[in-house]
Protein backbone atom coordinates (compact mmCIF):
# COMPACT_ATOMS: atom_id res chain seq x y z
CA UNK A 1 0.00 0.00 0.00
CA UNK A 2 1.65 3.49 -0.68
CA UNK A 3 1.90 6.58 0.86
CA UNK A 4 -1.34 8.13 -0.64
CA UNK A 5 -3.16 4.98 0.19
CA UNK A 6 -2.74 4.84 3.63
CA UNK A 7 -3.41 8.70 3.64
CA UNK A 8 -6.43 8.55 2.28
CA UNK A 9 -7.57 5.38 4.81
CA UNK A 10 -6.94 7.34 8.00
CA UNK A 11 -8.33 10.66 6.50
CA UNK A 12 -11.74 9.02 5.81
CA UNK A 13 -11.12 6.57 9.12
CA UNK A 14 -10.53 10.14 10.32
CA UNK A 15 -14.14 11.52 8.86
CA UNK A 16 -15.82 8.20 9.78
CA UNK A 17 -15.54 8.91 13.47
CA UNK A 18 -15.94 12.51 13.53
CA UNK A 19 -19.28 12.06 11.61
CA UNK A 20 -20.16 8.86 13.90
CA UNK A 21 -19.53 10.60 17.22
CA UNK A 22 -21.11 13.98 15.88
CA UNK A 23 -24.13 11.31 15.54
CA UNK A 24 -23.86 9.24 19.09
CA UNK A 25 -23.65 12.89 20.65
CA UNK A 26 -26.96 14.69 18.92
CA UNK A 27 -28.98 11.06 19.26
CA UNK A 28 -27.46 10.49 23.63
CA UNK A 29 -27.79 14.67 24.40
CA UNK A 30 -30.84 15.68 22.75
CA UNK A 31 -33.05 15.36 25.79
CA UNK A 32 -34.67 16.86 28.53
CA UNK A 33 -35.24 15.46 32.46
CA UNK A 34 -38.42 16.66 34.43
CA UNK A 35 -38.89 15.90 38.26
CA UNK A 36 -42.05 14.09 38.64
CA UNK A 37 -42.13 13.21 42.33
CA UNK A 38 -39.48 13.18 44.54
CA UNK A 39 -39.12 12.27 48.40
CA UNK A 40 -39.26 8.60 48.32
CA UNK A 41 -37.30 6.41 50.77
CA UNK A 42 -35.35 3.88 49.49
CA UNK A 43 -37.25 2.84 46.48
CA UNK A 44 -37.39 -0.13 44.47
CA UNK A 45 -39.44 -0.51 41.50
CA UNK A 46 -42.49 1.80 40.06
CA UNK A 47 -45.63 0.44 37.98
CA UNK A 48 -47.42 3.21 35.58
CA UNK A 49 -51.71 2.37 35.97
CA UNK A 50 -53.73 3.13 32.90
CA UNK A 51 -55.61 6.21 34.85
CA UNK A 52 -52.42 8.13 34.95
CA UNK A 53 -51.00 6.97 38.60
CA UNK A 54 -48.06 5.77 39.10
CA UNK A 55 -47.04 3.25 42.16
CA UNK A 56 -43.64 2.78 43.44
CA UNK A 57 -42.35 0.54 45.98
CA UNK A 58 -40.23 0.97 49.12
CA UNK A 59 -38.14 -1.22 50.71
CA UNK A 60 -39.31 -0.73 54.11
CA UNK A 61 -42.79 -1.99 52.53
CA UNK A 62 -44.52 1.04 51.50
CA UNK A 63 -46.57 1.01 48.01
CA UNK A 64 -47.10 4.82 47.55
CA UNK A 65 -48.72 5.95 45.04
CA UNK A 66 -47.85 9.28 42.47
CA UNK A 67 -50.85 11.73 41.29
CA UNK A 68 -50.30 14.41 39.30
CA UNK A 69 -47.02 14.68 40.55
CA UNK A 70 -47.82 14.24 44.26
CA UNK A 71 -47.20 11.82 46.23
CA UNK A 72 -50.13 10.88 48.09
CA UNK A 73 -49.89 10.31 51.71
CA UNK A 74 -52.21 7.38 52.03
CA UNK A 75 -49.95 4.44 50.58
CA UNK A 76 -51.80 1.54 48.71
CA UNK A 77 -52.95 -0.58 51.95
CA UNK A 78 -53.07 -4.18 52.56
CA UNK A 79 -50.11 -4.87 51.49
CA UNK A 80 -47.78 -7.76 52.57
CA UNK A 81 -45.63 -7.40 55.38
CA UNK A 82 -41.95 -7.72 54.35
CA UNK A 83 -38.87 -8.80 56.26
CA UNK A 84 -36.88 -5.05 55.59
CA UNK A 85 -33.25 -5.84 56.18
CA UNK A 86 -30.09 -5.59 54.07
CA UNK A 87 -31.39 -5.97 50.54
CA UNK A 88 -34.45 -7.41 51.23
CA UNK A 89 -37.83 -5.37 52.00
CA UNK A 90 -40.75 -4.68 49.27
CA UNK A 91 -39.29 -5.49 45.97
CA UNK A 92 -40.88 -5.36 42.55
CA UNK A 93 -44.47 -4.29 41.42
CA UNK A 94 -45.60 -5.52 38.04
CA UNK A 95 -49.44 -5.41 36.41
CA UNK A 96 -51.05 -8.48 34.74
CA UNK A 97 -51.10 -8.09 30.90
CA UNK A 98 -54.53 -8.46 31.39
CA UNK A 99 -55.08 -5.68 34.39
CA UNK A 100 -57.33 -3.79 32.28
CA UNK A 101 -59.68 -6.68 32.89
CA UNK A 102 -58.70 -8.48 35.94
CA UNK A 103 -57.15 -5.50 38.09
CA UNK A 104 -54.12 -8.74 39.43
CA UNK A 105 -50.51 -7.19 40.28
CA UNK A 106 -47.99 -9.02 41.07
CA UNK A 107 -45.35 -8.40 43.95
CA UNK A 108 -42.36 -9.57 44.95
CA UNK A 109 -40.59 -9.31 48.45
CA UNK A 110 -38.32 -10.60 50.63
CA UNK A 111 -40.62 -12.73 53.34
CA UNK A 112 -39.35 -14.38 56.54
CA UNK A 113 -37.15 -13.11 59.12
CA UNK A 114 -33.64 -13.33 60.03
CA UNK A 115 -33.32 -17.06 61.16
CA UNK A 116 -34.78 -17.60 57.25
CA UNK A 117 -36.14 -15.52 54.37
CA UNK A 118 -36.73 -15.72 50.95
CA UNK A 119 -37.98 -14.52 47.93
CA UNK A 120 -41.31 -14.46 47.72
CA UNK A 121 -43.89 -13.62 44.44
CA UNK A 122 -47.76 -13.26 45.22
CA UNK A 123 -50.18 -11.52 42.89
CA UNK A 124 -53.22 -9.33 43.93
CA UNK A 125 -56.31 -7.41 42.86
CA UNK A 126 -55.82 -3.50 43.47
CA UNK A 127 -59.21 -2.52 44.30
CA UNK A 128 -60.13 1.33 44.10
CA UNK A 129 -61.17 2.42 47.60
CA UNK A 130 -62.41 5.99 47.23
CA UNK A 131 -58.99 8.25 46.16
CA UNK A 132 -56.75 5.18 47.34
CA UNK A 133 -56.01 1.93 46.90
CA UNK A 134 -56.37 -1.48 48.48
CA UNK A 135 -54.87 -4.63 47.53
CA UNK A 136 -57.59 -7.74 48.32
CA UNK A 137 -57.29 -11.71 47.26
CA UNK A 138 -53.60 -11.76 47.95
CA UNK A 139 -52.53 -14.95 46.73
CA UNK A 140 -48.88 -16.44 47.48
CA UNK A 141 -47.78 -17.88 44.09
CA UNK A 142 -44.02 -18.72 44.78
CA UNK A 143 -41.83 -19.02 47.41
CA UNK A 144 -38.10 -19.92 47.35
CA UNK A 145 -36.71 -22.57 49.27
CA UNK A 146 -34.89 -23.52 50.71
CA UNK A 147 -34.97 -20.39 53.65
CA UNK A 148 -31.70 -18.41 53.66
CA UNK A 149 -29.90 -16.48 56.71
CA UNK A 150 -28.73 -13.59 54.87
CA UNK A 151 -30.57 -11.00 54.09
CA UNK A 152 -28.30 -10.13 50.68
CA UNK A 153 -29.46 -11.39 46.97
CA UNK A 154 -33.03 -11.81 46.84
CA UNK A 155 -33.34 -10.32 43.03
CA UNK A 156 -36.96 -10.46 43.31
CA UNK A 157 -37.50 -8.67 39.63
CA UNK A 158 -40.71 -10.01 37.44
CA UNK A 159 -41.25 -10.48 34.17
CA UNK A 160 -44.17 -12.05 32.17
CA UNK A 161 -43.85 -14.11 29.16
CA UNK A 162 -46.46 -13.77 25.73
CA UNK A 163 -48.40 -16.94 27.07
CA UNK A 164 -49.07 -15.10 30.43
CA UNK A 165 -46.64 -17.37 32.88
CA UNK A 166 -44.80 -15.36 35.23
CA UNK A 167 -40.67 -15.03 35.33
CA UNK A 168 -39.08 -13.83 38.92
CA UNK A 169 -35.32 -14.08 39.65
CA UNK A 170 -33.64 -15.02 42.63
CA UNK A 171 -30.59 -14.38 43.91
CA UNK A 172 -27.63 -16.89 45.15
CA UNK A 173 -28.05 -15.46 48.96
CA UNK A 174 -24.65 -14.48 48.59
CA UNK A 175 -22.95 -17.07 51.29
CA UNK A 176 -24.97 -19.44 48.85
CA UNK A 177 -23.56 -19.22 45.98
CA UNK A 178 -22.85 -22.94 44.81
CA UNK A 179 -26.39 -23.46 45.44
CA UNK A 180 -26.89 -21.72 42.14
CA UNK A 181 -25.22 -24.38 40.07
CA UNK A 182 -27.90 -27.22 42.12
CA UNK A 183 -31.18 -27.76 40.90
CA UNK A 184 -32.66 -28.94 44.10
CA UNK A 185 -32.88 -25.67 45.21
CA UNK A 186 -34.37 -21.99 43.92
CA UNK A 187 -31.34 -19.81 44.96
CA UNK A 188 -29.21 -18.03 42.06
CA UNK A 189 -31.99 -19.21 39.39
CA UNK A 190 -34.67 -17.75 37.01
CA UNK A 191 -38.01 -19.41 37.84
CA UNK A 192 -41.49 -19.25 35.81
CA UNK A 193 -44.69 -20.36 36.99
CA UNK A 194 -47.70 -19.83 36.29
CA UNK A 195 -50.41 -16.54 37.01
CA UNK A 196 -52.17 -19.11 39.32
CA UNK A 197 -48.34 -20.02 40.50
CA UNK A 198 -48.66 -23.34 38.93
CA UNK A 199 -45.76 -24.73 37.23
CA UNK A 200 -45.75 -25.16 33.78
CA UNK A 201 -45.67 -28.36 32.40
CA UNK A 202 -43.15 -27.58 29.45
CA UNK A 203 -40.62 -25.89 32.18
CA UNK A 204 -36.94 -27.33 31.62
CA UNK A 205 -36.46 -29.32 34.57
CA UNK A 206 -39.52 -30.84 35.46
CA UNK A 207 -39.25 -34.50 34.51
CA UNK A 208 -35.91 -34.19 36.30
CA UNK A 209 -35.63 -35.97 39.58
CA UNK A 210 -34.24 -34.36 42.46
CA UNK A 211 -35.05 -30.89 40.40
CA UNK A 212 -37.19 -27.59 41.79
CA UNK A 213 -39.98 -28.11 38.80
CA UNK A 214 -40.29 -24.09 38.67
CA UNK A 215 -36.30 -23.74 37.68
CA UNK A 216 -36.07 -21.93 34.10
CA UNK A 217 -31.95 -21.16 33.89
CA UNK A 218 -29.55 -21.00 36.51
CA UNK A 219 -25.93 -19.99 37.33
CA UNK A 220 -26.89 -17.16 38.59
CA UNK A 221 -25.90 -14.14 41.61
CA UNK A 222 -27.93 -11.20 42.09
CA UNK A 223 -29.95 -10.25 38.89
CA UNK A 224 -32.31 -7.60 39.20
CA UNK A 225 -33.43 -6.70 35.93
CA UNK A 226 -35.20 -9.05 33.65
CA UNK A 227 -37.26 -7.51 30.21
CA UNK A 228 -39.18 -9.51 27.80
CA UNK A 229 -39.24 -7.69 24.09
CA UNK A 230 -39.96 -9.06 20.92
CA UNK A 231 -39.91 -12.49 22.34
CA UNK A 232 -36.43 -12.68 23.72
CA UNK A 233 -35.57 -12.59 27.78
CA UNK A 234 -32.89 -10.13 28.27
CA UNK A 235 -31.62 -10.05 31.94
CA UNK A 236 -28.83 -8.88 33.90
CA UNK A 237 -26.60 -9.16 36.95
CA UNK A 238 -24.41 -8.02 39.29
CA UNK A 239 -20.80 -9.49 39.82
CA UNK A 240 -19.03 -9.33 42.72
CA UNK A 241 -16.13 -7.07 42.09
CA UNK A 242 -16.24 -7.17 38.44
CA UNK A 243 -18.52 -9.46 36.57
CA UNK A 244 -21.47 -7.63 36.05
CA UNK A 245 -23.42 -9.38 33.16
CA UNK A 246 -25.84 -9.20 30.42
CA UNK A 247 -27.31 -12.07 29.21
CA UNK A 248 -29.96 -13.63 27.39
CA UNK A 249 -31.50 -15.84 28.61
CA UNK A 250 -32.86 -19.29 27.07
CA UNK A 251 -34.76 -22.24 29.15
CA UNK A 252 -33.02 -24.71 30.91
CA UNK A 253 -29.07 -23.09 30.31
CA UNK A 254 -26.79 -22.79 32.74
CA UNK A 255 -25.61 -19.09 32.92
CA UNK A 256 -21.76 -20.17 35.00
CA UNK A 257 -21.63 -18.74 38.31
CA UNK A 258 -19.79 -18.96 40.45
CA UNK A 259 -17.70 -21.79 38.26
CA UNK A 260 -17.45 -18.59 35.65
CA UNK A 261 -17.25 -15.28 36.32
CA UNK A 262 -14.90 -12.82 35.36
CA UNK A 263 -15.38 -11.06 38.55
CA UNK A 264 -13.48 -11.34 42.01
CA UNK A 265 -14.85 -11.29 45.53
CA UNK A 266 -14.41 -7.98 47.30
CA UNK A 267 -11.47 -8.94 49.04
CA UNK A 268 -9.89 -9.61 45.95
CA UNK A 269 -9.47 -13.09 46.03
CA UNK A 270 -10.67 -15.50 42.65
CA UNK A 271 -14.07 -16.95 42.84
CA UNK A 272 -13.13 -19.61 40.53
CA UNK A 273 -9.92 -20.32 38.23
CA UNK A 274 -12.30 -20.25 35.30
CA UNK A 275 -13.80 -17.56 33.38
CA UNK A 276 -15.43 -19.97 31.25
CA UNK A 277 -16.16 -23.74 31.45
CA UNK A 278 -18.28 -26.60 29.08
CA UNK A 279 -21.87 -26.21 28.88
CA UNK A 280 -21.88 -22.71 30.67
CA UNK A 281 -23.38 -19.52 28.70
CA UNK A 282 -20.90 -16.29 28.41
CA UNK A 283 -22.13 -13.33 29.08
CA UNK A 284 -22.85 -11.13 26.15
CA UNK A 285 -21.92 -8.14 27.74
CA UNK A 286 -19.40 -8.06 30.91
CA UNK A 287 -18.73 -5.06 33.03
CA UNK A 288 -15.67 -5.41 34.73
CA UNK A 289 -15.43 -3.18 36.88
CA UNK A 290 -18.43 -3.47 37.68
CA UNK A 291 -20.93 -0.71 37.20
CA UNK A 292 -23.79 -2.50 39.68
CA UNK A 293 -26.69 -2.75 37.07
CA UNK A 294 -29.98 -2.34 39.38
CA UNK A 295 -32.72 -2.25 36.66
CA UNK A 296 -33.18 -2.39 32.80
CA UNK A 297 -35.83 -1.19 30.09
CA UNK A 298 -36.53 -2.08 26.23
CA UNK A 299 -37.28 1.20 24.48
CA UNK A 300 -37.46 2.11 21.01
CA UNK A 301 -35.47 -0.73 19.97
CA UNK A 302 -32.77 -0.38 22.65
CA UNK A 303 -31.90 -1.76 25.92
CA UNK A 304 -30.91 1.02 29.15
CA UNK A 305 -29.30 -0.28 31.87
CA UNK A 306 -29.10 1.81 35.03
CA UNK A 307 -26.73 1.51 37.77
CA UNK A 308 -25.88 2.01 40.81
CA UNK A 309 -21.69 2.03 41.02
CA UNK A 310 -21.00 3.75 38.30
CA UNK A 311 -24.26 6.05 38.50
CA UNK A 312 -25.12 6.17 35.26
CA UNK A 313 -27.43 5.02 32.47
CA UNK A 314 -26.21 2.80 29.67
CA UNK A 315 -27.63 2.46 26.11
CA UNK A 316 -27.27 -0.97 25.06
CA UNK A 317 -28.47 -2.20 21.26
CA UNK A 318 -29.59 -5.91 20.02
CA UNK A 319 -30.45 -7.91 17.42
CA UNK A 320 -32.26 -10.65 19.43
CA UNK A 321 -29.24 -12.45 19.59
CA UNK A 322 -25.85 -10.17 20.14
CA UNK A 323 -25.87 -7.09 22.76
CA UNK A 324 -23.67 -3.70 22.51
CA UNK A 325 -22.91 -1.40 25.04
CA UNK A 326 -22.95 1.76 23.57
CA UNK A 327 -22.07 3.72 26.69
CA UNK A 328 -23.52 6.01 29.10
CA UNK A 329 -26.51 8.19 28.06
CA UNK A 330 -28.56 11.13 29.97
CA UNK A 331 -25.37 12.02 31.84
CA UNK A 332 -27.40 14.93 33.11
CA UNK A 333 -29.29 12.45 35.79
CA UNK A 334 -26.58 12.10 38.55
CA UNK A 335 -26.22 9.61 41.85
CA UNK A 336 -27.27 5.93 42.07
CA UNK A 337 -30.37 4.69 39.82
CA UNK A 338 -32.08 2.02 41.04
CA UNK A 339 -35.43 1.80 38.30
CA UNK A 340 -35.80 2.33 34.60
CA UNK A 341 -39.18 1.96 32.66
CA UNK A 342 -41.03 2.82 29.96
CA UNK A 343 -44.10 5.00 31.17
CA UNK A 344 -47.56 4.60 29.14
CA UNK A 345 -46.69 7.98 27.15
CA UNK A 346 -43.67 6.20 25.21
CA UNK A 347 -41.10 8.45 27.46
CA UNK A 348 -38.42 6.42 30.33
CA UNK A 349 -38.77 7.04 33.89
CA UNK A 350 -36.12 6.18 36.34
CA UNK A 351 -36.17 6.26 40.24
CA UNK A 352 -32.99 6.77 41.80
CA UNK A 353 -31.68 5.61 44.57
CA UNK A 354 -31.66 6.36 48.63
CA UNK A 355 -33.99 8.08 51.45
CA UNK A 356 -34.55 11.04 49.30
CA UNK A 357 -35.20 9.49 45.76
CA UNK A 358 -36.79 10.99 42.90
CA UNK A 359 -38.88 10.05 40.03
CA UNK A 360 -37.71 11.43 36.57
CA UNK A 361 -39.20 11.66 33.23
CA UNK A 362 -36.85 11.85 30.04
CA UNK A 363 -37.81 13.34 27.16
CA UNK A 364 -36.01 12.38 24.07
CA UNK A 365 -37.02 15.50 22.23
CA UNK A 366 -36.04 13.51 18.67
CA UNK A 367 -38.26 10.84 19.46
CA UNK A 368 -41.30 13.37 19.43
CA UNK B 1 17.55 -6.82 69.55
CA UNK B 2 15.38 -4.63 72.68
CA UNK B 3 11.74 -6.26 73.54
CA UNK B 4 9.64 -3.73 72.27
CA UNK B 5 11.76 -4.02 68.71
CA UNK B 6 11.53 -8.10 69.39
CA UNK B 7 7.58 -7.65 69.60
CA UNK B 8 6.95 -5.94 66.91
CA UNK B 9 9.20 -8.06 64.25
CA UNK B 10 7.27 -10.98 66.05
CA UNK B 11 3.79 -9.49 65.46
CA UNK B 12 5.07 -9.00 62.00
CA UNK B 13 6.16 -11.97 61.31
CA UNK B 14 3.35 -13.41 63.00
CA UNK B 15 0.59 -10.99 60.64
CA UNK B 16 2.55 -12.16 57.54
CA UNK B 17 2.53 -16.07 58.04
CA UNK B 18 -0.90 -15.94 59.50
CA UNK B 19 -2.32 -13.81 56.24
CA UNK B 20 -0.53 -16.20 54.07
CA UNK B 21 -1.78 -19.28 55.37
CA UNK B 22 -5.19 -17.66 56.00
CA UNK B 23 -4.81 -17.61 52.43
CA UNK B 24 -3.88 -20.51 51.32
CA UNK B 25 -6.43 -21.97 53.39
CA UNK B 26 -9.37 -19.82 52.10
CA UNK B 27 -8.51 -20.83 48.52
CA UNK B 28 -8.58 -24.69 48.92
CA UNK B 29 -11.64 -24.22 50.72
CA UNK B 30 -13.16 -22.07 47.62
CA UNK B 31 -11.88 -24.53 45.41
CA UNK B 32 -13.02 -27.90 47.24
CA UNK B 33 -16.61 -25.84 47.41
CA UNK B 34 -16.13 -25.66 43.50
CA UNK B 35 -15.44 -29.60 43.15
CA UNK B 36 -18.24 -30.57 45.12
CA UNK B 37 -20.03 -29.21 42.23
CA UNK B 38 -18.05 -31.44 39.79
CA UNK B 39 -16.05 -28.87 38.42
CA UNK B 40 -12.73 -30.14 37.70
CA UNK B 41 -9.36 -28.58 39.48
CA UNK B 42 -6.22 -29.18 37.64
CA UNK B 43 -2.74 -29.18 40.49
CA UNK B 44 -1.77 -26.18 38.35
CA UNK B 45 -4.97 -24.58 38.32
CA UNK B 46 -4.89 -24.76 42.16
CA UNK B 47 -1.79 -23.67 42.55
CA UNK B 48 -2.35 -20.76 40.18
CA UNK B 49 -5.07 -19.53 42.14
CA UNK B 50 -3.93 -20.46 45.40
CA UNK B 51 -0.65 -17.77 44.30
CA UNK B 52 -2.95 -15.34 42.98
CA UNK B 53 -4.95 -15.22 46.21
CA UNK B 54 -2.23 -13.84 47.85
CA UNK B 55 -3.23 -10.60 46.40
CA UNK B 56 -5.67 -10.42 49.33
CA UNK B 57 -2.82 -9.28 51.88
CA UNK B 58 -2.70 -6.05 51.69
CA UNK B 59 -6.59 -6.19 53.21
CA UNK B 60 -6.00 -9.22 55.06
CA UNK B 61 -2.84 -8.63 57.25
CA UNK B 62 -4.27 -4.95 58.88
CA UNK B 63 -7.30 -7.03 60.13
CA UNK B 64 -4.98 -9.93 61.51
CA UNK B 65 -2.76 -7.79 62.86
CA UNK B 66 -5.15 -5.88 64.80
CA UNK B 67 -6.58 -9.20 65.98
CA UNK B 68 -2.68 -10.42 66.99
CA UNK B 69 -2.19 -6.83 69.06
CA UNK B 70 -5.65 -7.50 71.18
CA UNK B 71 -4.78 -11.27 71.28
CA UNK B 72 -1.45 -10.89 72.49
CA UNK B 73 -2.79 -8.45 75.17
CA UNK B 74 -4.60 -11.03 76.47
CA UNK B 75 -2.32 -13.84 76.50
CA UNK B 76 -0.03 -12.61 78.63
CA UNK B 77 -2.85 -12.10 81.05
CA UNK B 78 -4.09 -15.64 81.11
CA UNK B 79 -0.34 -16.84 81.68
CA UNK B 80 0.08 -14.52 83.94
CA UNK B 81 -2.84 -15.47 86.24
CA UNK B 82 -4.06 -18.85 85.26
CA UNK B 83 -0.16 -20.11 84.54
CA UNK B 84 0.93 -22.49 82.19
CA UNK B 85 3.04 -22.92 78.72
CA UNK B 86 3.35 -19.37 76.98
CA UNK B 87 3.89 -20.75 73.77
CA UNK B 88 0.85 -22.69 74.13
CA UNK B 89 -1.82 -20.21 75.17
CA UNK B 90 -0.28 -17.98 72.15
CA UNK B 91 -1.29 -20.41 70.21
CA UNK B 92 -4.31 -20.16 71.39
CA UNK B 93 -4.26 -16.71 71.68
CA UNK B 94 -3.98 -16.72 67.51
CA UNK B 95 -6.28 -19.29 66.85
CA UNK B 96 -9.13 -17.58 69.32
CA UNK B 97 -8.64 -13.58 67.95
CA UNK B 98 -8.59 -14.85 63.95
CA UNK B 99 -12.18 -16.64 64.66
CA UNK B 100 -13.45 -14.47 66.76
CA UNK B 101 -12.98 -11.57 64.64
CA UNK B 102 -14.69 -13.68 61.78
CA UNK B 103 -17.67 -14.57 63.63
CA UNK B 104 -18.21 -10.86 64.96
CA UNK B 105 -17.34 -9.86 61.22
CA UNK B 106 -20.23 -12.02 60.11
CA UNK B 107 -22.81 -11.14 63.04
CA UNK B 108 -21.95 -7.01 61.47
CA UNK B 109 -22.02 -7.61 57.78
CA UNK B 110 -24.93 -10.21 57.84
CA UNK B 111 -22.38 -12.13 55.32
CA UNK B 112 -19.40 -14.03 55.31
CA UNK B 113 -16.58 -11.41 53.78
CA UNK B 114 -13.76 -14.34 53.56
CA UNK B 115 -15.51 -17.02 51.28
CA UNK B 116 -13.33 -20.05 52.51
CA UNK B 117 -14.52 -19.63 55.87
CA UNK B 118 -18.40 -19.66 55.13
CA UNK B 119 -18.07 -23.10 56.10
CA UNK B 120 -17.41 -25.02 59.68
CA UNK B 121 -14.18 -26.30 58.40
CA UNK B 122 -12.95 -23.00 56.21
CA UNK B 123 -13.13 -21.19 59.66
CA UNK B 124 -11.19 -23.58 61.78
CA UNK B 125 -8.75 -23.30 58.97
CA UNK B 126 -8.42 -20.03 59.67
CA UNK B 127 -8.07 -20.52 63.69
CA UNK B 128 -5.31 -22.84 62.46
CA UNK B 129 -3.98 -19.94 60.45
CA UNK B 130 -4.07 -17.89 63.59
CA UNK B 131 -2.71 -20.71 65.58
CA UNK B 132 0.38 -20.55 63.46
CA UNK B 133 0.86 -17.06 63.72
CA UNK B 134 0.60 -17.53 67.25
CA UNK B 135 3.44 -19.80 67.74
CA UNK B 136 5.58 -17.54 65.62
CA UNK B 137 4.69 -14.92 68.12
CA UNK B 138 5.74 -16.97 70.45
CA UNK B 139 8.99 -18.21 69.38
CA UNK B 140 10.09 -14.85 68.20
CA UNK B 141 9.67 -13.17 71.67
CA UNK B 142 10.37 -15.90 73.64
CA UNK B 143 14.16 -15.41 71.99
CA UNK B 144 13.73 -12.09 73.17
CA UNK B 145 12.99 -13.70 76.78
CA UNK B 146 16.06 -15.89 76.49
CA UNK B 147 18.58 -13.04 75.42
CA UNK B 148 17.72 -10.78 78.74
Amino acid sequence: MNKLSVTLLLLASLVSSVINAQHTATETDDYFTTVVASGFNQPWAHEFLPNGDILVTERVGNLKIVRDGKILEQVVSNVPESYYAGQGGLLDIMLDSDFDRNRTLYLSYAFGSSSGNATRLVSATLNTNGDNYALENIKILFTASPLKQTPQHYSGRIAQMGDGSLLLTVGDGFDYREDAQRLDNHLGKIIRINRDGSVPADNPFVAQRGAKPEIWSYGHRNHQSLVIADGVVYQNEHGPKGGDEVNIIEAGLNYGWPVITQGRDYNGARVTPYIEYPDMQQPLVDWTPSIAPSSMAFHMSKLYVTSLAEKSIRMLTTDGETINDQGIVFEAIEGRIRDIAVGLDNHLYVLTDGDQAELIKITQTLLR
Amino acid sequence: MPNFLRNVVGLVAATLTTSVAGSVFSTQSVISSLRSLDVEVPLATRLSMTVDDLAILPSMAPLVAICFVVGFIVAPLCIRYIGGNRTAWHVVAGAVALITTLLIMKAVLLITAIAGTRSVFGLLSFGLAGAIGGWVYAKITTQARLEK
